[in-house]
C-alpha cells in the first residue's frame, strides 16, 4: 500500500511532468554541430529561389495572370524601388497581377510577389500599392516561409556528396521537396503565415515604406478600408481567413507607427501616377 | 546417422525429439571398442555442426543499430532523436532538430567462436563475415507529431566453411565438414510519435519481424585403416526457419530536469506464423551399436523429413536510458535492457550499456562505449549430459568519427567484442568445453536533413 507522503509526491511528480507551465530548456539536447546551419551560405539562396519558384508555378496554376503589361510593368517599377532599401539584395524581387476578384496578396521565397486584381481594384494610391508590395517583401525579407520550413541548400563538399549517395537520398529529397512545396502553397493560401510573422511582416514594411519615400499610413489607411470587404468575402467563399483580424492589425499598426515615428511623417501618397494605371 | 538438431529441439521440441538420436554410445563402449570413437567422433561433429554458435539465440543484443547510437553503444534510449530514434525509442524523434531526416548504415561484421579441446585436443572454430546494410529510417512531421519510417536488420549471420580434423590421435583418421547458415533477423514499419508537452513525449513503432534461418550441414567420414575396413560415413543435414511476426515498440521520452534525459520502452515480438522444415539424409557403412527406428540404417541411402509450424515465444523487454547533456559539446548515456525469463532454457537477464559524445569541433565528434551481450542461457550444470545450450557472456567495445556538413553527416565506427563462456558439444558425455568468442564490425553510415 502506498503511504501517504509518497502517494503525494508521486501526484506532485506526474503533475510537474505534464504541466507545461514550468518548462525546461530544451535546447539543451541541440549539439555542436547543430551551429553549422545557422550561417546562411550561397547554396542556400538557389534552395530558396528553387523552392519559391515552384511554389509561384503553383499559384499561377491556380490563378492565371492579369492581362495589363502596362499595370505589370508599373507594380514591379514600385516593387522594385521598395525591395532597393529591403533588407536582402540577393533577392531578385517578380511582382505580379493574379486575375482574381478577391482582396490578397502572396509572397513565395525567392522574391516571387502576387496581388490579386480585386486588392488593386481596392487601393486608392501609390503608397497603398506599395504598402501591401512592402508587407509582401517583409515575409520574405524575414524569410518566414523558409525558415517554418527549413528551406537550406545542400553544402557542396565531398562529405555532402558521400553521404547522399550512401544515403541514397536524392529520391528521398526529392519527395519531400515536393511535400514541402505542396505544404507552403496550402499555407500561402489556405492557412496563411503565423500571426506573429504576419504583426513581424506589417512592422517590417512600414520602415520599408518610409524609407523609400511613401507615406507609412497608406497601410492603416487600405486594411481599414478593405476591413469589411475581406470579412464579406471571407462569408461568402467560406474561406478561413489567412492573416489575424484586421482590427488587432490596426491597433498595431498604430502603436508602431507613434513608437517609431512614422505617424509624424508627411511622405507622398502618390495618387495621380496610381490612377494612371488603377482598375476601374 | 546422429545429427541432432539442437536449434529445431529449442523450438519444436515435440514434433522434432523423434529423430534426436539412434545412436548414443556410452563410454563404456567406446573404450572397449575402437570403431566406437568413430561413432563417438560423428556425434561430436553432428552436434557442433547443429549448435547455433554465432550471438544469435543465445544472446538479444547482437548488433547494434544507427551511426550515433552505434558510437554510443547502444545507450540510446533517452536521447533517441535521429531515425535510429524509430528503434531504440520512437518518443525521442519529436526532439529531432531538423524536419526530414534519412539515415542509413552498412556494416561489415565478423566472428570467431573456438570450442577448446573438443576432438583429439584440437579446438573447433567457426567464423561467419557478413555485409549488412543494417539500418535505414525517415522521418518527416506530420500533423501535430513526427511520422518515421525504418528498416533494421537486428542480426545477420553468414557462415561458410570447411573444417578437417587430421591426425585425429584416438581414431587415426581425418573429418571433413562442411557447414552453412544464412540467418537474417528483419524489422520493417512505421512509427508515430507526439510530444505531450516540453516534459514527455511518447511514440510507438509498430515493425513487422521476419526471422529466416537456413543451414545446410554436410560431413563425411572414411575410417580405412580397422578391422572391418572400408568405414564410411556420410551425412546432409537441412534445415530452414521462417517467421513472421510483429514487434511494437511503446517508448516514452521524459526530462525530469534540465539536461537530463530519460527514456523508457516496452517492447515484445509476437510471432504469427512460423514454418520450420528439416531434411535429413545419409549413408553409412557403420554396422555396430544402431539402435531401432533409426535415421540412417547401414548399407542404405536413408531420408527423413520433418516440419512443423509451432510458435516460439520471445521475451517481453523493458529498457530504460538516461542521458546527461553536460554541454554542446559533451554528453553522456546509459541503457539498461531486462528480458524475462521465457522457459528453462532462457533465463531472465539484463544487459546494459553506456557512451560517451563529444565534439572535437562543430565539425567533428567522436563517440565511444561499451556495451554488454550477456547470454540468455543459464550456466552449464557440471556432471550433466545432452545439455543444450551453450553460455557465452559477451562484452564489447565502440568507437566512432563523425563528420559534419550543414545538412548530412558521414560517421566511421569500429566494435569489438569479447565473450568467454561454456558449451557441450559432446553428447552422452559430461565434458564441458571452454569457449573463446570473439567479433568485430566496422561501420559506416550516413545522414542527411532537407
Amino acid at each position: 500500500m502506498i503511504q501517504r507522503p509518497a502517494l503525494t509526491t508521486l501526484v506532485l511528480t506526474i503533475s510537474l511532468l505534464f504541466s507545461s507551465a514550468i518548462q525546461a530548456d530544451e535546447n539543451f539536447r541541440s549539439r555542436a554541430h547543430h551551429e553549422n546551419s545557422n550561417t546562411d551560405i550561397s547554396e542556400d539562396i538557389d534552395a530558396e529561389i528553387r523552392f519559391g519558384k515552384t511554389i509561384a508555378a503553383r499559384i499561377l496554376g491556380q490563378f492565371p495572370l492579369y492581362e495589363n503589361e502596362k499595370l505589370a510593368h508599373y507594380i514591379n517599377l514600385v516593387g522594385k524601388s521598395l525591395a532597393l532599401y529591403a533588407s536582402r539584395d540577393e533577392i531578385d524581387y517578380h511582382f505580379a497581377v493574379l486575375d482574381a476578384d478577391f482582396i490578397n496578396a502572396y509572397s513565395a521565397p525567392g522574391g516571387y510577389i502576387f496581388v490579386t486584381k480585386g486588392a488593386i481594384k481596392a487601393m486608392r494610391d501609390e503608397s497603398e500599392l506599395a504598402a501591401v508590395l512592402a508587407h509582401e517583401i517583409a515575409h520574405i525579407t524575414e524569410k518566414h516561409i523558409v525558415k517554418e520550413f527549413k528551406i537550406k541548400g545542400k553544402e557542396k563538399s565531398a562529405t555532402s556528396g558521400i553521404s547522399q549517395i550512401l544515403g541514397s537520398s536524392q529520391s528521398s529529397a526529392q519527395v519531400l521537396f515536393t511535400q514541402a512545396v505542396d505544404n507552403a502553397v496550402n499555407k500561402l493560401m489556405k492557412e496563411g503565415f503565423k500571426q506573429n510573422d504576419e504583426f513581424e511582416s506589417d512592422k517590417v514594411a512600414l520602415t520599408l515604406l518610409a524609407a523609400t519615400g511613401y507615406d507609412p499610413k497608406a497601410m492603416y489607411r487600405y486594411l481599414k478600408r478593405i476591413q469589411k470587404l475581406t470579412i464579406q468575402e471571407e462569408k461568402k467563399s467560406g474561406q478561413k481567413p489567412t492573416h489575424p483580424p484586421t482590427s488587432k492589425r490596426l491597433k498595431t499598426l498604430n502603436r508602431i507607427a507613434k513608437n517609431d515615428g512614422l505617424n509624424k511623417l508627411k511622405l507622398p501618397k502618390g495618387k495621380k501616377r496610381f490612377a494612371k494605371y488603377a482598375i476601374k | 546417422m546422429p545429427l541432432n538438431n539442437r536449434d529445431l529441439i529449442g523450438k519444436v521440441k515435440p514434433e522434432v525429439k523423434s529423430f534426436t538420436f539412434y545412436i548414443s554410445p556410452s563410454w563404456k563402449i567406446f573404450k572397449k571398442n575402437p570403431y566406437i570413437t568413430f561413432v563417438s567422433l560423428q556425434i561430436v561433429m553432428a552436434t557442433l555442426l547443429t549448435h547455433s554458435v554465432f550471438a544469435d539465440e543465445y544472446h538479444y543484443n547482437n548488433m547494434l543499430i544507427g551511426d550515433r547510437a552505434s558510437g554510443l553503444a547502444g545507450a540510446y534510449s533517452a536521447i533517441a532523436d535521429d531515425p535510429s530514434g524509430l528503434f531504440y525509442n520512437p518518443a525521442g524523434i519529436v526532439y529531432a532538430t531538423t524536419s526530414n531526416i534519412s539515415a542509413n548504415m552498412n556494416a561489415y561484421n565478423v566472428s570467431q567462436t573456438r570450442y577448446k579441446d573438443v576432438l583429439g585436443g584440437q579446438d573447433w572454430v567457426r567464423t561467419s563475415a557478413a555485409l549488412v546494410p543494417n539500418f535505414f529510417g525517415i522521418t518527416q512531421p506530420l500533423g501535430s507529431g513526427t511520422l518515421g519510417f525504418s528498416y533494421a536488420v537486428t542480426d545477420s549471420i553468414l557462415e561458410d566453411q570447411d573444417q578437417t580434423f587430421n591426425d585425429i590421435p584416438t581414431a587415426g583418421t581425418k573429418f571433413t565438414m562442411n557447414f552453412n547458415n544464412q540467418t537474417t533477423v528483419n524489422n520493417i514499419g512505421p512509427s508515430y510519435a507526439l510530444a505531450f508537452n516540453d516534459k514527455i513525449s511518447i511514440g510507438l513503432t509498430l515493425y513487422g519481424y521476419n526471422r529466416t534461418e537456413e543451414k545446410i550441414a554436410s560431413q563425411s567420414f572414411d575410417f580405412p585403416n580397422t578391422e572391418t575396413n572400408n568405414i564410411y560415413h556420410w551425412e546432409n543435414v537441412y534445415s530452414s526457419v521462417s517467421e513472421y511476426g510483429i514487434n511494437p515498440i511503446l517508448g516514452f521520452m521524459i526530462t525530469p530536469i534540465e539536461k537530463v534525459s530519460l527514456g523508457l520502452t516496452l517492447s515484445k515480438i509476437v510471432l504469427l506464423h512460423s514454418s520450420t522444415k528439416t531434411q535429413q539424409s545419409c549413408a553409412t557403412s557403420y554396422l555396430e551399436e544402431t539402435s531401432t527406428g533409426a535415421v540412417c540404417q547401414p548399407n542404405s541411402f536413408n531420408r527423413i523429413e520433418l516440419a512443423s509450424n509451432s510458435k516460439r515465444k520471445y521475451p517481453f523487454t523493458l529498457n530504460l536510458g538516461a542521458a546527461y547533456f553536460a554541454s554542446k559539446t559533451l554528453m553522456v548515456s546509459s541503457s539498461v535492457w531486462i528480458y524475462e525469463a521465457m522457459n528453462l532454457n532462457k533465463s531472465p537477464l539484463v544487459n546494459a550499456a553506456a557512451g560517451l559524445e563529444y565534439y572535437i569541433s562543430s565539425r567533428f565528434a567522436i563517440r565511444m562505449g561499451g556495451y554488454t551481450n550477456f547470454a540468455n542461457t543459464p550456466k552449464l550444470a557440471q556432471n550433466a549430459v545432452n545439455e543444450f545450450n551453450e553460455h557465452i557472456d559477451i562484452v564489447g567495445g565502440t568507437m566512432s568519427l563523425s563528420h559534419f556538413t550543414r545538412t548530412s553527416s558521414i560517421t566511421f565506427g569500429a566494435a569489438g567484442t569479447y565473450g568467454r563462456g561454456q558449451a557441450q558439444v559432446v553428447d552422452g558425455n559430461t565434458k564441458i568445453q571452454d569457449v573463446e568468442y570473439l567479433g568485430a564490425s566496422i561501420f559506416i553510415s550516413a545522414s542527411n536533413s532537407f
